[in-house]
């Protein structure tokens, strides 16, 4: 697992590492190599960044990285390389969460999950140009329509 | 039946004077007989100007000419009119060509000798616009409101991972829940612009009710930002917790304080608990400690410095304000 100082030093430092799987959590509908994944979170709140590190840490990602605006998220996937990005549609100042993830896009293929707690037409309409393909999740989050959203988002391009 | 003539102008001018509203009167041929002083505030256009043109050219925006000439007609052959005897919202046309949006009713009477139509129009500029902006603060509450959840939720999420029971559970969530409160509650009172950092302190101090004697505040007078305010209200929440809990304030002998200063651009909080029964860093870092860390990386930008002395912690925040 490669490290990066800016990312999240904070959830390895507390010497806590991914929780051994439990039988209540039942197997991951993941397999080995899409849970080794880069995944980069990109949102401001966080509370919300955290829960959602936590719940796919729980479905067994282990290369985790979390970002707290779009400045953050471009310089981060410049070494991170990552091969999911999870992003808060309204990122406080800057450019939002579909201009960062359509400026990650362009430096290649990536799946997209948005979270946001507002999803009208309008915003619906502006996924659909701006980052094909992406889909989107209301908050507050929930584990099951993460992991169903994640799987679908992950089976591969010719699905997307 | 001949028309300009057989008015009563004598009563309908009364009428025009004493109305609140603009009032103007429209003969069967549809065109302009009365048009009294509100109307020609509203629409600017004087009575000498209105009088004796076609309505349809004066106040009706293009889009509705036909549509008024049509229900003319249809009024004058049948008796039946869909806008005639109640109150409808429309937009009416401003001599200086922009529209304005009226309160408009229209009734059909003979009683000034030749039958006319009274047209009543309120401006509603003002409410439209009170309404425009009622709708901006509603939807800023939505997304507000939504966000909150959003982060009560993942409070929720994250506590109860940490919870050995649902005592504690509900304990430690309704802490945190009633420390957000607080940080949003002085947010309020400063208009969600910058509110005072001494405060918030002051906030977290004051419902500890006998232990506040311990704690000593110092610092100069210094606004931050709603979300600085937001993310330092909880870390200074899950410090207060610790040291409740485990640090110089779980003995009777402890004490606390809280300090603040610029250093250039940056501010630096410490935190200073001395005790004589130190009892040095906790084993594996609990969610408070872990909260504390992330936010001030996360949150603030900033960084966190924990100091296990022999006498307490020595804790320093140091971060720039937004």
């Amino acid at each position: 697992m490669r490290m990066i100082e800016a990312a999240v030093p904070l959830f390895a430092a507390s010497g806590r590492g991914k929780p051994p799987p439990t039988a209540q959590d039942g197997p991951s509908p993941f397999t080995p190599t899409v849970l080794a994944t880069p995944v980069l979170i990109v949102e401001d709140e966080l509370l919300i960044a955290w829960t959602i590190y936590e719940m796919l840490e729980d479905l067994g990602f282990t290369d985790l990285r979390l970002a707290r605006d779009s400045a953050q998220a471009l310089a981060m996937a410049d070494e991170l390389r990552p091969g999911l990005i999870v992003c808060d549609v309204n990122l406080g100042d800057g450019p939002d969460g579909i201009a960062t993830a359509a400026a990650l896009r362009a430096k290649g293929e990536l799946p997209v999950l948005f979270v946001t707690g507002y999803a009208g037409e309008e915003l619906r309409a502006r996924l659909a140009g701006e980052v094909p393909g992406a889909l989107l999740l209301r908050k507050p989050i929930e584990p099951a329509p993460l992991a169903r959203h994640l799987a679908k988002l992950l089976r591969g391009p010719a699905l997307n | 039946m001949t028309r300009g003539q057989a008015i009563d102008l004598a009563g309908i001018s009364a009428v025009l004077r004493t109305a609140l509203d603009a009032v103007i009167v429209m003969d069967t041929a549809g065109v302009v007989r009365g048009w009294n002083a509100i109307a020609e505030r509203d629409f600017g256009l004087s009575a000498d100007q209105a009088i004796g043109r076609r309505m349809s050219e004066l106040i009706i925006p293009a889009r509705f000419r036909e549509a008024h000439e049509r229900g003319l007609t249809h009024f004058l052959a049948t008796g039946e009119g869909p806008v005639i005897d109640r109150q409808i919202e429309i937009e009416a046309l401003h001599a200086d060509g922009h529209e304005v949006p009226i309160e408009l009713s229209i009734t059909y009477t003979e009683h000034f000798g030749e039958p006319v139509f009274l047209g009543f129009l309120r401006d509603v500029t003002a409410r439209k616009e009170a309404e425009r902006t009622q709708d901006l603060l509603i939807g800023e509450l939505n997304h507000r409101v939504k966000n909150l959840l959003g982060v009560v939720s993942g409070m929720a999420h994250l506590t109860a991972r940490k919870a050995t029971s649902p005592r504690a559970f509900a304990e430690d969530f309704t802490a945190r829940l009633a420390a957000l409160g607080r940080s949003h509650e002085l947010l309020t009172s400063a208009h969600w612009s910058h509110a005072p950092l001494g405060a918030l302190v002051e906030a977290v101090v004051e419902p500890l009710g006998e232990l506040g004697e311990r704690i000593a505040v110092a610092g100069p007078p210094l606004e931050l930002a709603p979300r600085d305010l937001i993310a330092l209200g909880m870390i200074l929440h899950e410090l207060m917790t610790n040291a409740i809990k485990y640090g110089a304030l779980a003995d009777d002998r402890g004490t606390l304080a809280i300090g603040w200063a610029r250093e250039g651009e940056a501010l630096a909080l410490t935190w200073r608990e001395q005790t004589p029964n130190a009892a040095g860093p906790p084993a594996t870092g609990g969610f408070g400690t872990r909260m504390i860390d992330v936010s001030t990386r996360h949150d603030l930008g900033g960084t966190a410095e924990w100091d296990w002395r022999e006498d307490g912690l020595r804790f320093v925040l140091r971060f720039r304000p937004r």
